[in-house]
């Protein structure tokens, strides 16, 4: 049924139809509208599950960590600094397996302090072992959201899920959206499982469990292995629960989602909400007759590496577009992912790497569409092998 | 099995590949007919006489107990190789104590290497040159971790050098013993024996270019806070170390060598996800009881089965009990697998049942 | 006595734990755990520190009950997650009527009074039921003897070598004074070790767990390594620190809205002074505390110390008698 809300609503909506058991929450601008629906959702009973106020990220997410141990479906949400606050618990649930989903509103890291977007605050954690998906629109924080839940669940994946969806841009932008209606939300719960069955539950007292041990070095590169295959099981995961939406539903991508890439010679790729702005340059050149496609990443980690190759070899050239500076490094983080995946191939095209929107900066269509020129003329580019800043007052010219 | 032996034995070593000692080391130590040592005479054994440039640095391993001062002799190594490069510049030394939590009386390592090259090479060593072992009374399979064909043995023992080779089974090594724990007890005249600076002295043997004035100073600059009385009487006792050394060639004769058991670890499959276990207490079969160094004995006329003893007393629940005819607990005896010897119990019990006696009076007993 | 040994039917702990020998924080562990209403449905927290890396160093376990170590500083927080976790799973009938499941948590006075301070006081402050332990042994003990926030000043430690203070103003927390200052604390007590009570924690403990809100415990647990004392007079250690008074056992119950503070051993030194009279300074002065520890080496050739020391403790039992006064003693 049609639900206008932005991305917040969105995001707790899949938490409140995902039967969570657990929400030990906290606040942070842009992401605190997820706390407070979930809060006003438990008074009018519509949220069945257990909620707490926490004091601080660290806590709220030592708070799901230990639910989640104890065999509760979890969900949380933060962004920015206190995503970094909470970065001790987050870094060990992978680790533990314990599948929380967590909904980040990305937002600017300090200094300077700024509450608008960009993806500073998720790409540390980057290589935590986590699954991350990023939402073009609240329709799809809501069911990439939802399917979240299963995800991480599944026995051959037991890792945490992390939604990311641009702060401000997404998290507050209103838009018109399809949620499941009741028999909907009998039949994902169905999918999904109504509980989080952990095999080696914290409350199961006829098997009691002790974990968390120190390990020596003879064991540490075992238990680390295992979490690198459990992300690469995911792949399989999330095609099957991707499919199962669409057939059962309505469409939603998985890992890549491409746009008049078939026949195109250049490609920009790109991340999140920026997707619809490339869209529209894409269109105008194309209009103009340059052969040019979009290719957008949804699931970051773990990155679609086969459908990266297939995308784009054989182009003549690629930028990609990243929302997180480079400091002295020759790639941002989407950057070094897309090379990574399109090395030991002699149809790998030419890629020059981009900086922009960042603190919610704006990306406008006539600078994707300078972009897309600049393409054609790789002796232009500056020689350092760095990312080029878009739009810097004084700084780099595209 | 203790838990630590596979702490750092990460290269899957198969039974067919021997391990061979890098052959140019070791030229000078050419087997030149093993005569039998004859305990009074000084016939030369050659160690490490000098080092040599471009082959792999002498690794050393110090087996002791927490706070028995290894970790202290161990860089007392690096601080007398600073005063041999200082001299005349043609060593180089790192000494590192294993790393872990270790806890008082529990077992560690120390490990020194020392080279003619700088030294670069900073992982546990996994094959050992020289065995210095202040504690002979750690397990067999800890103490002989990386031993090889040509290791050189320095025992802390009061027994001959080829009891205690057969005791171990070292096989055909050469052994160098001194009986350091009495040397530092009569030198030092502290209450628990610090043997480290006497097994100093017994170590000039195996690497004779650290000369007794160096060891002399290199103890003075160690304990020099600590006042001259301490550095004198350390000194003495690192002489004493020196001259009471007994020397051992057991390459020629016929001694068992036994092949050290390894744990077999769990492959990464096996774990379960997150490294969680069945809580089933299976730390018993850490046996702490060979941290000891004092054991409890127990009277039973004296013994009121007050059970004043048990936990909460005992840290480690090293008591056995059982219930009598009358229906009440009554104390049984001690498992010494597990009790640590901290003497609680005996402090504690009303009518003086307990009392502790050290370990070598009870392996007599 | 206690039921929690090889030779009982709820043998909980293990042996052939790697603590230090003569620890007493093993028998704190035990002996709390045992008071739970029903001892084998529990879930302990563990924060890091000693009773992580003695108890547990993969793949073995010295415990028989659901324990877990997540971080350093957020006990509190794990507390409120898994008894959020117990209040859903029973909404959901997943747990059995009769089991009546505690949550424990454990950590030492770094992990209560130093990093996870907020964590404590937020948690107590959310009222759920549950018992937070701090084991205190006046020091980062696992690490090698840090000094803490409840580490006496001009004790040795290595980060205030032989009694030098580094931060030169820092006066030392009060860790039942804070638990105290959060209204929805049902219940806190201190208590050690000793020989004359060893029932102490047991009766605390017990009282605890049938207090309907947060409990804290703040228990003395002695450290041989970190204190410098033989390590066979584990349990007299908490026999002078409750005769000289640096160890008051007391305990408070909020009855109603309000905390009452309850003595329960009034030391010989503090008689005449509850009656109203003077502190008799000849009985148990604090250089009999001082002298059995070698880490007070340093603070015994400095009567000045000593004498600020002894105010310190003297004013403690000001404070006592204040608030144990008005509901009896």
């Amino acid at each position: 049924m049609v639900q206008p809300g932005d991305g917040n609503l969105m995001a707790a909506m899949a938490t409140v139809h995902a039967n969570t058991g657990v929400v030990a929450g906290f606040q942070i601008t842009p992401s605190t509208q997820f706390f407070e629906h979930i809060c006003e959702w438990k008074r009018t009973g519509f949220f069945k599950g257990v909620v707490r106020t926490m004091n601080g990220e660290d806590d709220a997410f030592t708070a799901s960590w230990q639910a989640s141990k104890c065999g509760v479906r979890t969900a949380n949400s933060s962004c920015s600094q206190g995503l970094l606050y909470a970065s001790q618990p987050i870094m060990c649930l992978s680790g533990d397996r314990c599948p929380v989903v967590i909904f980040v509103a990305n937002r600017a890291i300090s200094v300077p302090v700024n509450i608008h977007a960009d993806h500073s605050d998720i790409m540390p954690f980057r290589d935590s072992g986590g699954i991350m998906f990023f939402a073009k629109n609240a329709q799809e924080v809501y069911d990439l959201g939802l399917l979240s839940f299963k995800i991480g669940e599944d026995p051959r994946v037991q890792t945490w899920v992390g939604n990311n969806y641009d702060g401000f841009e997404i998290s507050h932008t209103t838009s018109i959206n399809k949620i499941l209606n009741e028999a909907g939300v009998e039949k994902i719960r169905d999918y999904i499982g109504l509980h989080y069955k952990r095999p080696h539950s914290m409350l199961d007292m006829e098997h009691p469990t002790s974990s968390g041990a120190l390990v020596l070095p003879n064991y540490q590169m075992e238990m680390k292995y295992a979490v690198m295959q459990a992300m690469l099981n995911s792949n399989e995961v999330i095609t099957e629960a991707t499919n199962f939406w669409s057939e059962n539903f309505w469409p939603v991508h998985s890992f890549i989602e491409a746009y008049e890439l078939e026949d195109a010679e250049y490609a920009v790729v790109v991340m999140g909400s920026r997707f619809g702005t490339v869209k529209e340059a894409v269109k105008i050149a194309r209009r103009a007759g340059k052969k040019v496609g979009a290719l957008r990443i949804v699931c970051f980690r773990p990155f679609p590496v086969e459908k990266v190759r297939e995308s784009l070899f054989g182009k003549k050239a690629v930028a990609v577009l990243d929302r997180m500076g480079a400091y002295g490094s020759p790639m941002a983080p989407l950057c070094e992912s897309v090379v990574g995946s399109l090395i030991n191939d002699d149809r790998m095209p030419r890629v020059r790497g981009f900086v922009d929107s960042l603190g919610g900066r704006i990306l406008a269509v006539e600078q994707v569409l300078e972009i897309i020129q600049s393409l054609e003329h790789p002796e232009k580019w500056n020689k350092a092998i760095r990312p080029t800043w878009v739009g810097v007052r004084g700084g780099d010219t595209i | 099995m203790t838990i630590f032996t596979c702490l750092w034995y990460d290269i899957d070593r198969d039974k067919s590949k021997k391990w061979q000692s890098p052959p140019s080391l070791y030229r000078a130590m050419a087997d030149k007919g093993g005569l039998k040592m004859n305990q009074k005479t000084k016939a030369k054994i050659s160690y490490f006489d000098k080092l040599e440039s471009n082959t792999p640095p002498v690794t050393v391993v110090w087996h002791a107990r927490g706070n028995q001062g290894a970790v202290g002799a161990s860089s007392n190594i690096t601080d007398l190789v600073a005063l041999l490069i200082e001299l005349h510049s043609i060593y180089d030394a790192t000494s590192a104590p294993i790393f872990g939590a270790a806890k008082e009386g529990e077992p560690i390592r120390v490990y020194n290497r020392i080279g003619k090259d700088p030294i670069e090479v900073f992982y546990t060593p996994t094959k050992l040159d020289v065995i210095i072992i202040v504690d002979p009374s750690i397990a067999r399979n800890i103490l002989l971790q990386g031993a090889h064909k040509d290791t050189v043995y320095l025992i802390n023992t009061d027994k001959d050098p080829e009891k205690i080779a057969r005791e171990l089974k070292l096989g055909g090594r050469r052994i160098v013993t001194v009986n350091a724990t009495k040397i530092a007890r009569e030198e030092l005249k502290t209450k628990r024996s610090h043997p480290n600076t006497t097994m100093l002295g017994a170590l000039i043997h195996i690497f004779p270019f650290f000369t007794q004035e160096l060891m002399a100073k290199t103890i003075e600059k160690t304990y020099e806070e600590k006042g001259h009385a301490v550095v004198s009487t350390n000194q003495k006792a690192m002489e004493r170390g020196y001259a009471e050394v007994v020397e051992f060639d057991g390459r020629k004769i016929d001694i068992p060598w036994e092949e050290i058991v390894q744990p077999k670890l769990l492959a990464w499959y096996e774990i379960l996800p997150g490294g969680a276990m069945p809580a089933v207490g299976n730390f018993s079969l850490n046996k702490t009881g060979t941290w000891r160094t004092e054991r409890p004995v127990w009277d039973p006329e004296k013994c009121i089965h007050c059970l004043s003893c048990i936990p909460p007393s005992c840290p480690d629940d090293s008591i056995f009990t059982k219930i009598g005819q009358d229906g009440l607990k009554e104390f049984v005896g001690f498992d010494y697998d597990h009790c640590k010897g901290c003497g609680v119990c005996a402090n504690i019990c009303p009518v003086k049942a307990i009392r502790m006696i050290s370990e070598s009076e009870a392996k007599n007993e | 006595m206690n039921d929690n040994c090889k030779n009982c039917q709820l043998d909980l702990i293990g042996n052939g734990q790697a603590a230090c020998a003569g620890c007493t924080m093993d028998p704190i562990i035990r002996t709390v755990i045992m008071q739970a209403p029903q001892p084998e449905h529990v879930v302990v927290i563990g924060a890091s520190g000693c009773n992580i890396v003695a108890r547990t160093i993969y793949p073995f376990t010295a415990d028989r009950f659901n324990s877990t170590h997540l971080i350093f500083e957020t006990t509190g927080g794990a507390l409120t997650g898994t008894q959020a976790a117990i209040e859903w799973q029973k909404s959901q009938g997943l747990i059995p009527e009769g089991v009546d499941i505690r949550v424990i948590g454990f950590a030492g006075d770094g992990a209560t009074s130093d990093i996870g301070l907020a964590s404590l006081l937020c948690w107590l402050e959310r009222g759920d039921p549950g018992l937070y332990v701090c084991y205190d042994n006046n020091g980062f003990q696992n690490t090698g003897t840090q000094s803490s926030g409840t580490a006496p000043k001009g004790a040795h430690t290595t980060t205030t070598p032989h009694g030098f203070l580094t931060s030169p103003n820092a006066q030392g927390k009060d860790l039942m004074r804070l638990a105290l200052c959060q209204p929805a604390t049902a219940y806190a007590a201190m208590t050690t070790i000793s020989t004359r009570w060893p029932n102490d924690l047991e009766h605390k403990a017990k009282e605890a767990f049938d207090s309907n809100g947060p409990a804290f415990l703040h228990v003395i647990s002695p450290c041989p390594r970190g204190w410098g004392y033989p390590a066979d007079l584990a349990r007299h250690m908490g026999d002078i620190g409750i005769e000289t008074g640096v160890i008051p056992l007391y305990h408070v119950k909020k009855v109603g809205k309000r905390h009452l503070w309850y003595l329960d051993y009034l030391p010989d030194r503090y008689v005449e002074y509850w009656n109203g009279g003077k502190i008799s300074d000849d009985i148990h002065p604090i250089v009999e505390w001082v002298q059995s520890q070698g880490r007070f080496k340093d603070l015994l050739a400095d009567p000045e110390k000593i004498r600020n020391y002894q105010e310190n403790v003297d004013l403690k039992w000001e404070e006592l008698k204040k608030m144990c006064e008005p509901y009896g003693s």
